[in-house]
Protein backbone atom coordinates (compact mmCIF):
# COMPACT_ATOMS: atom_id res chain seq x y z
CA UNK A 1 0.00 0.00 0.00
CA UNK A 2 1.56 3.70 -0.96
CA UNK A 3 1.39 6.27 1.87
CA UNK A 4 -0.92 7.78 -1.09
CA UNK A 5 -3.52 5.15 -1.18
CA UNK A 6 -3.52 5.01 3.04
CA UNK A 7 -3.67 8.53 2.79
CA UNK A 8 -6.93 7.97 0.77
CA UNK A 9 -8.41 5.20 2.68
CA UNK A 10 -8.25 7.59 5.61
CA UNK A 11 -9.69 10.28 3.76
CA UNK A 12 -12.82 7.85 2.44
CA UNK A 13 -13.59 6.25 5.51
CA UNK A 14 -17.00 6.60 6.82
CA UNK A 15 -17.26 9.59 4.65
CA UNK A 16 -19.10 8.07 1.67
CA UNK A 17 -23.02 8.78 2.15
CA UNK A 18 -25.24 6.42 -0.43
CA UNK A 19 -24.25 7.36 -4.65
CA UNK A 20 -28.92 7.52 -4.23
CA UNK A 21 -30.80 8.68 -1.98
CA UNK A 22 -34.25 9.72 -1.71
CA UNK A 23 -34.82 10.21 1.02
CA UNK A 24 -32.16 13.05 1.11
CA UNK A 25 -33.83 14.37 -1.74
CA UNK A 26 -37.13 14.53 -0.16
CA UNK A 27 -35.76 15.98 2.70
CA UNK A 28 -34.51 18.96 0.78
CA UNK A 29 -37.52 18.96 -1.10
CA UNK A 30 -39.80 19.52 2.51
CA UNK A 31 -36.79 22.27 2.50
CA UNK A 32 -37.85 24.04 -0.15
CA UNK A 33 -41.25 24.13 0.26
CA UNK A 34 -40.55 25.26 4.05
CA UNK A 35 -38.98 28.16 2.79
CA UNK A 36 -41.45 28.87 0.05
CA UNK A 37 -44.30 28.89 2.37
CA UNK A 38 -42.34 31.07 4.16
CA UNK A 39 -41.79 33.26 1.82
CA UNK A 40 -45.25 33.31 0.66
CA UNK A 41 -46.60 34.29 4.22
CA UNK A 42 -44.13 37.15 4.43
CA UNK A 43 -45.54 38.57 1.08
CA UNK A 44 -49.50 38.01 2.45
CA UNK A 45 -48.18 40.21 5.65
CA UNK A 46 -46.68 42.78 3.73
CA UNK A 47 -50.11 43.11 1.52
CA UNK A 48 -52.10 43.24 4.56
CA UNK A 49 -49.86 45.65 6.28
CA UNK A 50 -50.06 47.67 3.21
CA UNK A 51 -54.24 47.21 3.14
CA UNK A 52 -54.73 47.96 6.65
CA UNK A 53 -52.67 51.13 5.83
CA UNK A 54 -55.07 52.09 3.12
CA UNK A 55 -58.15 51.64 5.01
CA UNK A 56 -56.69 53.73 7.67
CA UNK A 57 -55.73 56.55 5.45
CA UNK A 58 -59.03 55.67 3.56
CA UNK A 59 -61.38 55.63 6.71
CA UNK A 60 -62.37 59.52 6.86
CA UNK A 61 -63.30 59.78 3.30
CA UNK A 62 -65.42 56.49 3.22
CA UNK A 63 -66.93 58.02 6.31
CA UNK A 64 -68.06 60.97 4.80
CA UNK A 65 -68.76 59.20 1.64
CA UNK A 66 -71.30 57.26 3.30
CA UNK A 67 -72.98 59.99 4.98
CA UNK A 68 -73.27 61.89 2.10
CA UNK A 69 -74.73 58.81 -0.29
CA UNK A 70 -78.33 58.40 -0.56
CA UNK A 71 -79.72 55.27 1.23
CA UNK A 72 -80.37 53.67 -1.69
CA UNK A 73 -77.26 53.73 -2.91
CA UNK A 74 -75.30 52.08 -0.11
CA UNK A 75 -76.17 48.24 -0.48
CA UNK A 76 -74.78 48.79 -3.62
CA UNK A 77 -71.49 50.04 -1.89
CA UNK A 78 -71.33 46.68 0.13
CA UNK A 79 -71.72 44.73 -2.84
CA UNK A 80 -68.76 45.86 -3.88
CA UNK A 81 -66.43 46.20 -0.82
CA UNK A 82 -67.68 42.28 -0.83
CA UNK A 83 -66.21 41.77 -4.57
CA UNK A 84 -63.66 43.65 -3.89
CA UNK A 85 -62.63 41.13 -0.67
CA UNK A 86 -64.02 38.28 -2.80
CA UNK A 87 -60.85 38.93 -5.27
CA UNK A 88 -58.51 39.94 -2.88
CA UNK A 89 -58.95 36.38 -0.84
CA UNK A 90 -58.83 34.61 -4.67
CA UNK A 91 -55.55 36.27 -5.28
CA UNK A 92 -54.15 35.43 -2.50
CA UNK A 93 -54.67 31.94 -2.52
CA UNK A 94 -55.75 31.33 1.05
CA UNK A 95 -56.66 27.92 0.55
CA UNK A 96 -53.37 27.16 -1.37
CA UNK A 97 -51.32 29.00 2.09
CA UNK A 98 -53.79 26.86 4.61
CA UNK A 99 -52.97 23.70 2.43
CA UNK A 100 -49.03 23.86 2.36
CA UNK A 101 -49.45 25.66 6.48
CA UNK A 102 -51.05 22.04 7.11
CA UNK A 103 -48.17 20.07 5.78
CA UNK A 104 -45.86 21.89 8.31
CA UNK A 105 -47.94 22.05 11.47
CA UNK A 106 -48.47 17.93 11.75
CA UNK A 107 -51.21 17.06 14.42
CA UNK A 108 -49.45 16.81 17.62
CA UNK A 109 -46.64 18.97 17.17
CA UNK A 110 -48.39 21.40 19.12
CA UNK B 1 -39.47 14.19 -16.99
CA UNK B 2 -39.78 18.03 -17.82
CA UNK B 3 -36.71 19.10 -18.78
CA UNK B 4 -36.31 18.76 -22.50
CA UNK B 5 -38.47 15.41 -23.26
CA UNK B 6 -35.03 13.42 -23.10
CA UNK B 7 -34.70 10.05 -21.48
CA UNK B 8 -30.88 10.84 -19.62
CA UNK B 9 -31.40 14.93 -19.87
CA UNK B 10 -27.49 16.63 -19.36
CA UNK B 11 -27.18 18.54 -16.38
CA UNK B 12 -27.41 21.98 -18.25
CA UNK B 13 -31.01 21.07 -19.61
CA UNK B 14 -32.14 19.86 -15.79
CA UNK B 15 -30.96 23.45 -14.70
CA UNK B 16 -32.45 25.43 -17.35
CA UNK B 17 -36.04 23.54 -16.65
CA UNK B 18 -35.51 24.13 -13.01
CA UNK B 19 -34.88 27.45 -13.72
CA UNK B 20 -37.94 27.58 -15.41
CA UNK B 21 -39.69 27.19 -12.07
CA UNK B 22 -39.48 22.79 -12.39
CA UNK B 23 -39.18 21.23 -8.77
CA UNK B 24 -38.64 17.92 -10.45
CA UNK B 25 -35.62 19.03 -12.20
CA UNK B 26 -34.40 20.41 -9.54
CA UNK B 27 -34.83 17.08 -7.07
CA UNK B 28 -33.51 15.22 -10.12
CA UNK B 29 -30.11 16.95 -10.04
CA UNK B 30 -29.75 16.84 -6.46
CA UNK B 31 -30.22 13.20 -6.81
CA UNK B 32 -27.38 13.21 -9.56
CA UNK B 33 -25.33 15.09 -6.91
CA UNK B 34 -26.39 14.74 -3.65
CA UNK B 35 -23.59 12.11 -2.56
CA UNK B 36 -20.49 14.40 -4.07
CA UNK B 37 -21.92 17.73 -1.85
CA UNK B 38 -22.51 15.27 1.09
CA UNK B 39 -19.11 13.56 0.72
CA UNK B 40 -17.66 16.83 0.42
CA UNK B 41 -19.07 18.18 3.77
CA UNK B 42 -18.14 14.91 5.80
CA UNK B 43 -14.47 15.43 4.78
CA UNK B 44 -14.73 19.08 5.71
CA UNK B 45 -16.92 18.60 8.97
CA UNK B 46 -15.82 15.73 10.35
CA UNK B 47 -19.49 15.36 11.98
CA UNK B 48 -21.70 13.17 9.57
CA UNK B 49 -24.81 14.22 10.40
CA UNK B 50 -24.23 18.05 10.83
CA UNK B 51 -22.56 17.51 7.39
CA UNK B 52 -25.80 16.29 5.96
CA UNK B 53 -27.96 19.46 7.61
CA UNK B 54 -25.74 21.49 6.02
CA UNK B 55 -25.64 20.06 2.52
CA UNK B 56 -29.44 19.92 2.57
CA UNK B 57 -29.22 23.88 3.78
CA UNK B 58 -27.10 24.59 0.35
CA UNK B 59 -28.87 22.65 -1.56
CA UNK B 60 -32.57 24.69 -0.59
CA UNK B 61 -29.87 27.93 -0.62
CA UNK B 62 -29.43 26.38 -4.64
CA UNK B 63 -32.90 26.20 -5.51
CA UNK B 64 -33.18 29.97 -3.92
CA UNK B 65 -30.28 31.00 -6.11
CA UNK B 66 -30.79 28.95 -9.47
CA UNK B 67 -31.08 31.44 -11.67
CA UNK B 68 -27.83 32.94 -10.92
CA UNK B 69 -26.38 29.28 -12.20
CA UNK B 70 -24.58 30.49 -15.53
CA UNK B 71 -25.07 28.11 -18.51
CA UNK B 72 -22.15 26.90 -19.13
CA UNK B 73 -21.45 25.75 -15.23
CA UNK B 74 -20.42 22.85 -13.89
CA UNK B 75 -23.72 21.86 -11.31
CA UNK B 76 -21.91 19.93 -9.35
CA UNK B 77 -19.08 22.27 -8.82
CA UNK B 78 -21.84 24.90 -8.01
CA UNK B 79 -23.37 23.12 -5.73
CA UNK B 80 -20.20 22.03 -3.77
CA UNK B 81 -19.25 25.98 -4.02
CA UNK B 82 -22.59 26.98 -2.04
CA UNK B 83 -21.97 24.15 0.58
CA UNK B 84 -18.44 25.00 1.31
CA UNK B 85 -19.50 28.76 1.69
CA UNK B 86 -22.00 27.47 4.09
CA UNK B 87 -19.92 25.29 6.00
CA UNK B 88 -17.56 27.99 6.64
CA UNK B 89 -20.21 30.53 7.79
CA UNK B 90 -21.59 27.92 10.40
CA UNK B 91 -18.17 25.71 10.95
CA UNK B 92 -16.15 28.71 12.48
CA UNK B 93 -16.35 28.17 16.31
CA UNK B 94 -16.56 24.41 16.43
CA UNK B 95 -13.15 23.63 16.10
CA UNK B 96 -13.07 23.20 20.22
CA UNK B 97 -15.72 20.82 20.14
CA UNK B 98 -14.13 18.64 17.46
CA UNK B 99 -11.05 18.05 19.22
CA UNK B 100 -12.98 17.56 22.22
CA UNK B 101 -14.69 14.43 20.16
CA UNK B 102 -11.39 13.59 18.46
CA UNK B 103 -9.66 13.28 21.97
CA UNK B 104 -12.74 11.01 23.21
CA UNK B 105 -12.22 9.22 20.75
CA UNK B 106 -8.78 8.41 20.76
CA UNK B 107 -9.08 6.74 24.01
CA UNK B 108 -11.77 3.83 22.95
CA UNK B 109 -9.89 0.71 22.40
CA UNK B 110 -11.98 0.11 19.47
CA UNK B 111 -10.36 2.61 17.69
CA UNK B 112 -6.83 1.27 18.45
CA UNK B 113 -6.66 -0.53 14.86
CA UNK B 114 -4.05 0.86 12.16
CA UNK B 115 -6.27 2.34 9.88
CA UNK B 116 -8.48 3.65 12.72
CA UNK B 117 -5.44 5.33 13.91
CA UNK B 118 -4.48 6.66 10.39
CA UNK B 119 -8.30 8.16 10.31
CA UNK B 120 -7.95 10.09 13.49
CA UNK B 121 -4.29 11.41 12.39
CA UNK B 122 -5.63 12.71 9.42
CA UNK B 123 -8.91 14.19 10.70
CA UNK B 124 -7.16 15.97 13.31
CA UNK B 125 -4.38 17.48 10.61
CA UNK B 126 -7.07 18.31 8.71
CA UNK B 127 -8.94 20.59 11.13
CA UNK B 128 -5.66 22.20 11.50
CA UNK B 129 -5.33 22.56 7.53
CA UNK B 130 -6.57 26.42 6.59
CA UNK B 131 -9.97 26.43 5.55
CA UNK B 132 -9.39 26.43 2.11
CA UNK B 133 -6.69 24.14 1.90
CA UNK B 134 -8.57 21.50 3.65
CA UNK B 135 -11.65 22.06 1.39
CA UNK B 136 -9.13 21.33 -1.52
CA UNK B 137 -7.46 18.10 0.10
CA UNK B 138 -10.99 17.07 0.93
CA UNK B 139 -12.06 17.59 -3.21
CA UNK B 140 -8.79 16.70 -5.13
CA UNK B 141 -7.16 13.99 -2.53
CA UNK B 142 -10.61 12.56 -1.38
CA UNK B 143 -12.98 13.06 -3.76
CA UNK B 144 -10.98 12.82 -7.53
CA UNK B 145 -11.89 15.87 -8.61
CA UNK B 146 -9.61 17.80 -10.96
CA UNK B 147 -7.74 20.66 -10.18
CA UNK B 148 -9.78 22.84 -12.28
CA UNK B 149 -13.13 21.39 -11.21
CA UNK B 150 -11.73 22.45 -7.36
CA UNK B 151 -10.85 25.92 -8.66
CA UNK B 152 -14.42 26.46 -9.91
CA UNK B 153 -15.96 25.05 -7.26
CA UNK B 154 -14.03 27.00 -4.22
CA UNK B 155 -13.93 29.96 -6.91
CA UNK B 156 -9.57 30.04 -5.99
CA UNK B 157 -6.95 30.27 -9.03
CA UNK B 158 -6.16 27.23 -10.33
CA UNK B 159 -2.16 28.03 -8.84
CA UNK B 160 -3.70 28.26 -5.46
CA UNK B 161 -5.08 24.91 -5.73
CA UNK B 162 -2.39 22.91 -7.28
CA UNK B 163 -0.30 24.45 -4.17
CA UNK B 164 -2.65 23.72 -1.43
CA UNK B 165 -3.44 20.15 -3.03
CA UNK B 166 0.64 19.39 -3.20
CA UNK B 167 0.95 21.18 1.14
CA UNK B 168 -1.85 19.61 2.11
CA UNK B 169 -1.14 16.06 0.88
CA UNK B 170 2.64 16.82 2.59
CA UNK B 171 1.18 17.87 6.00
CA UNK B 172 -1.06 14.79 6.31
CA UNK B 173 0.90 11.97 5.01
CA UNK B 174 3.63 13.41 7.87
CA UNK B 175 0.85 13.32 10.32
CA UNK B 176 0.07 9.72 9.42
CA UNK B 177 4.19 9.20 9.81
CA UNK B 178 5.04 8.90 6.57
CA UNK B 179 7.95 11.18 4.40
CA UNK B 180 6.10 13.53 1.90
Amino acid sequence: MTPDDRLKAALGLGAEPPPVDHAFVARVAEGIEARRFRLKLSVLALWAAVAALLCWVLVPVIEQARSNAAASLQPIGLGLVVAVGVWLLRRADVGGALRLARRFVRPGTF
Amino acid sequence: MDAGGASHPTDQALAEAAKAGSSRAFSELVLRHQAAVRGFLRRVCADPSEADDMAQEALVTAWTKIGTLKPDASVRSWFCGLAWRKAMTTQRGRARSAARDRQWLETRPEFDTPAARDQIAVRKALDNLPEDQRAVVALCLAGDWSHAEAAEALGLPLGTVKSHAARGRAKLLEAMGEAP
